[in-house]
């Protein structure tokens, strides 16, 4: 079982703390990777990850995307790879942006973009690779519209949990 | 169903020539399946011929043991070491909320036999290019390696069985994702 988590800070303060929603684009990278034939010049997650802020409605869906972005945060070198016990792996990714620089209305989408590729079939040695949302919340489904003062800064927290089940 | 996760499933079908012996039968992943996955989104640009994609380590694998699966199962609990004649797959399809590969294999007739005898077949085993390290932080070249290691291990139990030694046994092992 794969799930993925947002913990939102402000100034010290837990905002936002939920389960995400996962989106196809994550699942087709987990099936390209099986199959690939690939020993080198591939583009994988660690690549390049962002957060995206938006302040428009999605719906939760399998092909979601952030309906009206108003900022992206970037999370290099800060993912971890973390052993839980013996059984459950944990990848984190944290990002940081300053306040009064994502825009004055209320967030109401935050996704996690990751590098993704696009397969071309069994074995494939050669692909393209995309920045492709693999992770949103957004409100009032996951949390209140006025949960996220713009005003302030905003510290993300993604965890991606793989559980042996 | 919200798509808050994504459950990773196998399922294996065993024929005899045209004929279906089992279909569908739920294997199980193993951990080193689940350490790999989470090791493929630490990657950044594997730029060295040491890193393998999965594929370049498949192989398909009957054995004779009935040890039963655990978090610590990395290997066949008694291996048969006939080789495939045949190995290949298909890439990535599906639609909506479902989405799977399938890795191939198949043994000319009488191959098996030819080791195992009338000791019925107990278990298959799917092997894959996995990490046999661990990342500990964004990777490209340097602090993991992989090797071909058990991925995911199926138990025959009821529908254990003796090839019939004129007809060739292909394996169809199913990998998907549904979202849960």
């Amino acid at each position: 079982m794969i799930s993925g988590h947002f913990t939102v800070k402000q100034e010290g303060k837990t905002v936002i703390d939920c389960d995400n929603h996962l989106t196809m684009a994550g699942a087709q990278m987990i099936l390209a990777t099986l199959v690939s034939g690939a020993t080198s010049s591939v583009y994988y997650p660690g690549y390049q990850r962002t957060f995206s802020l938006g302040d428009g409605a999605v719906t939760p869906s399998f092909d979601a995307t952030v309906q009206n972005l108003v900022g992206t945060i970037p999370t290099t070198q800060t993912s971890q790879f973390i052993v839980n016990g013996t059984i459950d792996f944990d990848v984190k990714m944290i990002g940081t942006i300053a306040g009064n620089t994502y825009g004055s209305n209320p967030i109401t989408e935050i996704g996690i973009n990751a590098y993704a590729p696009v397969p071309t079939g069994y074995a494939w040695t050669s692909h393209t690779s995309t920045l492709q949302l693999i992770g949103y919340i957004s409100a009032p489904t996951d949390f209140a519209i006025d949960a996220i003062d713009p005003t302030k800064s905003l510290t993300i927290e993604w965890k991606l949990r793989f559980s042996f089940v | 169903m919200d798509n808050r996760s994504i459950q990773i499933t196998g399922s294996v079908t065993v024929k005899q020539g045209e004929k279906i012996l089992f279909q569908s039968k739920p294997n199980k992943i193993l951990l080193a399946g689940y350490k790999y996955f989470a090791c493929i989104m630490m990657a950044n640009y594997p730029s060295s011929a040491t890193y393998w994609g999965s594929q370049k380590g498949m192989n398909i694998l009957f054995g004779t043991g009935t040890t039963a699966n655990s978090s610590s199962t990395t290997a066949l609990a008694t291996q048969v070491t006939v080789q495939p004649t045949l190995k290949t797959g298909s890439g990535w399809a599906g639609s909506g909320n479902s989405y799977e590969v399938h890795f191939v294999a198949a043994w000319n007739a009488g191959l098996i036999n030819a080791v195992t005898g009338s000791t019925p077949l107990q278990e298959i085993g799917l092997f894959l290019g996995l990490n046999s390290t661990y990342p500990t932080t964004i990777w490209t070249t340097t602090g993991v390696t992989f090797t071909q290691q058990l991925f995911a291990r199926i138990l025959l139990g009821e529908e254990a069985f003796v090839p019939d030694i004129t007809l060739p046994v292909t394996v169809d092992w199913k990998i998907g994702v549904d979202f849960v």
